[in-house]
This record gives C-alpha cells, sequence and structure tokens, in this order.
C-alpha cells in the first residue's frame, strides 16, 4: 500500500469522530480491527508533529499575544514621549532599535524555532508595533507631514506581508482592525484591503480554523458594510440615491455568502457572520423602506460631485452582489425553507429600484410593499420558529415585527398615553411568547424522556 | 520554507527601507530647498502614535488662492510660490499641471471655493513636534502675545515638496525663545 500522499492533517474533532465512527464500523464488520489501527494510525501521523509542537493551548497564546501588544504600545508611548535631548542621531537610532530587534526576534523564531507558535505569534505582534513606531518617530523627529489615513496605510502595506509570512493570527485581527479604522476614516474603498487577505481566509477555511475564520469575516464584512455606506450615502455623493438600494443589495449576497460558504442548515448567529450580518442589513434596509421620503434613484449621478474610484469600486462590488444573490437563488432555491424565502424576497427591491429607475414608480409602490412584505415576513419567521421549535427565529420575527409597529406608530400624532400602551403591550407580548416557548420546549422535552 | 524566508528578509529590507527613504527625503528637501518663510500660529493638540505637537495654522490658510481652473475639492494641485512685501511666503495661483518652469511650487490639496473667488487650501506643513513639556509652552509663548506677527515657520522647497525646518518668533528658533524668555 502506498502512504505517500496520506499524511493529512486533521483536528482533534475530526480525528475524534473518525475514532467513534471506525469503532462502529468494526462491531458492524465492515473492517477489522488491524484496519482501523492503520486508518487511524494514517491521521494520527499526520497530526502527530502538530500537536506535540504546539507547547502551548491558544489560551497561552492569546495572553502571549496580550503581552507583546502592551510592550509594542509601551514602546510607541515611550517613543512619543519625544527624547527632545537625545538629538536627531540618537533619536534616528532610537527609532529604528525596536524595528530591527522585533525583526530579529521574527527571524529566530522562524530559523531556529518554527513550530513555536507563541515565538512566532510575539515576534510577529511586536514587529506589528515597531513598524509603526519606526514612521511615528521618524516623522516626529524629522517633522515629516502626513495625516493619519497616510500613516494608516504605510504602516499596513509594511505589515500585510507578516500575516502570511509568520502566520500570525494576532497580526491578522489587528490588520483587519487597521482596515476597519480607514473604512470609517475616510471616503475611499479600503476595504479592497481585505482582498489581501482572502487567500488566507480561505486557507483557514480550509483548515477548519473556524474560530478566527469567523471573527476575521465579522470584521471584514462589518468593515465593507461601514466602508460602503459612508462612501455613497451622504449629501454630494453621486451616488447618494443609490445608496439604500446597493447596501440592500449587499445584505442579501451576505446572507447568500453565508449559506453558500457553511451550507444552508449553518444558522448560528456568531459562527455564520455573512448571513447573521446580511439578516441584520435587510431587516434593517427594508424598515427604512416603509417610510416616505426616501429618495427614489431618479437622478443617477448627481452634478455636485464627480464619480471617483471610490463610486467605480462601490458599482463593481453592487454588480457583484447582484450576479451573485441572483446566482444564489436561481441554483438553490428548491432546498429553501420558508425563512430563507423571507430573508431573500427582499432582493424583489432591488430590483424594483433598478426598474423603478428607468419606469418612475410611485414612492407608495415601495412604501406599501416593504410594510406588507415586514408584516408578512415577521408572521411567517414566527411560525417557522414556532413549528421548528427554534427561539431565535421567534424572537427575531417578533423584534422585525415590533419595530414596523413602533415606526408606524412615529409616523403619526398619537397621544402619549396611547404610545405607553402600546410599549408595554409589545414588551408583554414578548415575555410572554418566549415563557411560553420555554414552556412548551420543556414540555416537548419530557413529553420525549418519557 | 526557503522561499518563506527570502520573502520574510525582503520584508525586513523594505520596513527598514521606507522610513529611510523618509530621513533621506526629508534631508534632501532641507538641504537643496528654497527658502520661505509662513506666517503661523501654532496651537497644542496630541497624536495617539505621533506624541505632542503644535498645529501650525498658517496666513496663506485663512485667505482663498486664486485659479483661472475649475477645481473640485480634495483634488492635488500645484500651488505656485511668491513672496509678499515683507518677505513672507504667500500663494499666488493654483494649477493641475506641474510648472516647467523654475517657478517653485508646493503640491498641496484643494480645500472649499470656487474659481470666482478663489480655493481654500490644506497646507499639508502643518506639524512641528515637540515633547510632552515643550509643547503647551510654545503654545503659550504664542498666545500670550497680541500679535503674532512675528511667528513664523521656515519651510524649504524642493521640486514640489516642502519641509519644516524651523518654528521661529521674533527671529529665534522656537526652543531658544523659550529658553531666553523663561516661558513656563
Amino acid at each position: 500500500m502506498n502512504f505517500k500522499n496520506s499524511r493529512k492533517t486533521v483536528s482533534p474533532d475530526q480525528l475524534k469522530w473518525l475514532e467513534s465512527e471506525s469503532e462502529l464500523w468494526k462491531e458492524d464488520g465492515l473492517i477489522q480491527q488491524d484496519t482501523r489501527d492503520k486508518l487511524l494510525d494514517r491521521y494520527q501521523k499526520a497530526e502527530t508533529p502538530q500537536a506535540t509542537n504546539q507547547n502551548y493551548s491558544w489560551g497561552n497564546i492569546l495572553l502571549i499575544s496580550l503581552g507583546s501588544l502592551l510592550i509594542g504600545g509601551g514602546v510607541i508611548l515611550l517613543l512619543a514621549h519625544n527624547w527632545e535631548s537625545f538629538g536627531k542621531g540618537a533619536r534616528t537610532f532610537l527609532s529604528f532599535l525596536p524595528l530591527v530587534l522585533a525583526q530579529g526576534l521574527c527571524w529566530y523564531g522562524i530559523q531556529r524555532k518554527p513550530n513555536s507558535i507563541a515565538l512566532r505569534e510575539s515576534s510577529a505582534v511586536l514587529l506589528f508595533f515597531a513598524v509603526a513606531a519606526c514612521i511615528a518617530l521618524i516623522s516626529q523627529t524629522y517633522h515629516i507631514y502626513g495625516e493619519l489615513e497616510r500613516f494608516l496605510v504605510v504602516w499596513l502595506l509594511l505589515t500585510l506581508p507578516v500575516v502570511y509570512l509568520l502566520r500570525s493570527a494576532t497580526v491578522l485581527m489587528l490588520i483587519s482592525g487597521i482596515i476597519l479604522w480607514l473604512c470609517c476614516l475616510e471616503r475611499e474603498p479600503y476595504w479592497l484591503f481585505y482582498v489581501a487577505l482572502t487567500p488566507y481566509l480561505y486557507k483557514l477555511y480550509q483548515r477548519q480554523s473556524r474560530l478566527l475564520l469567523h471573527w476575521s469575516l465579522w470584521i471584514a464584512l462589518f468593515s465593507l458594510t461601514i466602508s460602503v455606506v459612508y462612501g455613497s450615502s451622504y449629501y454630494t455623493s453621486p451616488l447618494d440615491n443609490w445608496a439604500i438600494y446597493i447596501t440592500l443589495a449587499m445584505g442579501c449576497a451576505f446572507y447568500a455568502l453565508g449559506y453558500w460558504l457553511f451550507g444552508l442548515e449553518h444558522d448560528k448567529f456568531w459562527s455564520n457572520a455573512p448571513t447573521s450580518l446580511g439578516i441584520l442589513i435587510i431587516g434593517f434596509i427594508s424598515l427604512m423602506f416603509t417610510w416616505y421620503g426616501r429618495t427614489l434613484p431618479y437622478d443617477l449621478w448627481q452634478v455636485e460631485s464627480p464619480m471617483g474610484f471610490n463610486e467605480y469600486s462601490i458599482l463593481t462590488l453592487f454588480v457583484g452582489t447582484l450576479v451573485f444573490t441572483a446566482l444564489f437563488i436561481a441554483r438553490r432555491y428548491t432546498q429553501f425553507s420558508v425563512s430563507h424565502w423571507v430573508a431573500l424576497s427582499s432582493f424583489a427591491f432591488v430590483l424594483l429600484g433598478l426598474v423603478g429607475f428607468f419606469f418612475r414608480f410611485n414612492e407608495s409602490v415601495f412604501v406599501i410593499l416593504s410594510n406588507l412584505y415586514i408584516l408578512i415576513g415577521s408572521v411567517l419567521l414566527m411560525f417557522q420558529g414556532i413549528n421548528r421549535n427554534k427561539l431565535m427565529l421567534l424572537n427575531g420575527g417578533l423584534v422585525w415585527f415590533s419595530l414596523l409597529v413602533l415606526f408606524r406608530f412615529f409616523d403619526s400624532d398619537i397621544p402619549f398615553m396611547y404610545k405607553g400602551i402600546i410599549f408595554i403591550v409589545i414588551g408583554s407580548a414578548f415575555i410572554a411568547t418566549n415563557i411560553w416557548f420555554k414552556k412548551k420546549q420543556q414540555a416537548k422535552s419530557i413529553g420525549g424522556e418519557a | 520554507m526557503k522561499t518563506s524566508k527570502l520573502l520574510l528578509l525582503i520584508l525586513c529590507v523594505v520596513q527598514l527601507a521606507v522610513p529611510g527613504y523618509m530621513i533621506y527625503e526629508q534631508n534632501q528637501i532641507l538641504s537643496e530647498g528654497k527658502v520661505y518663510k509662513f506666517k503661523t500660529q501654532p496651537i497644542d493638540p496630541y497624536d495617539p502614535f505621533r506624541g505632542r505637537y503644535v498645529t501650525l495654522t498658517y496666513k496663506v490658510n485663512a485667505e482663498p488662492v486664486p485659479s483661472e481652473e475649475d477645481l473640485r475639492r480634495g483634488e492635488w494641485v500645484y500651488a505656485l510660490l511668491g513672496k509678499d512685501e515683507a518677505g513672507f511666503a504667500i500663494f499666488t495661483n493654483l494649477v493641475t499641471e506641474k510648472p516647467v518652469s523654475d517657478q517653485n511650487h508646493i503640491k498641496l490639496k484643494v480645500g472649499w471655493g470656487g474659481s470666482e473667488g478663489g480655493y481654500y487650501v490644506e497646507v499639508p506643513f502643518n506639524r512641528y513636534y515637540a515633547s510632552e513639556d515643550t509643547a503647551p509652552k510654545i503654545e503659550r509663548a504664542v498666545w500670550r502675545r497680541e500679535t503674532v506677527d512675528d511667528v513664523y515657520a521656515e519651510i524649504r522647497v524642493l521640486d514640489g515638496k516642502a519641509a519644516l525646518k524651523e518654528l521661529y518668533v521674533d527671529e529665534l528658533p522656537i526652543r531658544e525663545f523659550i529658553k531666553k524668555n523663561g516661558v513656563n
């Protein structure tokens, strides 16, 4: 038998699964004991080097990274103090010193202790901060001007390869944080930097390093949303009238992306970032449609400011989200449950917006349809939650429904007394439904045990 | 493994080269650039990374600069440099094409304005770094004065780039001025 290509790395969970399953296969007479041993051996061997060299748990590594983070921050603060008395030469030397030391530590880690995750993580974090400290101190010593944006971009460009070369999870999170910072800071498509991180995220996806992948996806998609909304929905933006449709299309695409990546049955809130964020966007934007006064996309390019790189990037993303969502629906619609249909039918509003641009719909069309959509959608979600015994779906439907009622109710001049009563009724409905649902679940489980 | 080591080595070199080039470029402007005096008024803010500094608000910031061209806010342009009667720097015009003659200029961003009334500009060299002790003293030294006519920044200009050399009060470098006048 040729075992040349059989050294496969599997996670402890996968190995555990294989152990229990192979025991069953043996009991069922499908395989012999020696075949089982060979099978397990084949995977164990691949698992061994990683396991033995990983002398630290993730908790340790987290603490070590935190320590490095604090040291890095301390170095920046020490240098920010501005040692005027030292003179330019000494200060220049001092600004390069942490950088060279951090580089040396990284090199030592790779050369001498390639399997020590703790050393790799901590040296990578130190290098990350040493780069910032060096640029900052040089700028300070020589009065080199440049706004925060430029500083962050240079820092990002000089440290992004660290993620790949040192495979550092902490630096990945720090880099994601800087991109998020840039997305909140400027109306530029800084989310494009995430493209550079995509191969790494894909690797995490393949290696089933789900925890890191989920957090990275949350930050990346959150940054993308902020950047697109901030970069398109402001008064003089040429895309201002389209921002609501672009955001909704993005929400639908996120929703589809989550299910495409993790499967339609995977609906845990934290561990399916794209779908969860997609649902939040769809819920929020659909509520915005229920108001009058939202601008219809009649004038495509406003005259105040011309189209730039940011606008073209957002438009390209818009087209991408339209195509992706349409393809996802076309390919998977046979497997959709009611909740999938409820979420993805909001895509119709994007299409309606596009058609409305050419045919000039009356705004009432959007307002009436969106009110109906939320009313029907939320009730369907609540029923689904009850039928499928899922509290999250039930509460999601309830929140959506309640927000619709509250919004409608703020539209008109209703006296405070009635407003108060409605708040009390909605609040009581929430508590009562949740208590009733919990009791129903308990009764079911008792019935099942009996 | 060999490739990743080589790439790490290249990354280290680039990480050292970028700040190295920043120093080289700044030194080149300071040694070869033409001197301009910009009237200014410093105030004292703070940067989480680069520490304490004084923001320099220039007189050229306060007046719109004429331009025959239709410029957009945030657009990069070349501000042509001149001097007023007292010998202080002023911007005479804003153009989008890089001047080919010996005309000294600075590349900067356009702020609000229009081709009729002129444009406000964003002067880039608006930070003078100082220690936590010195920065507030600089601010106090300047704010105590009734006029700020005698406060200016010496800027060197070379090929569209500018570098701040020193901040002067009463023709004295700011630190000397603080020492001499005993500003606390």
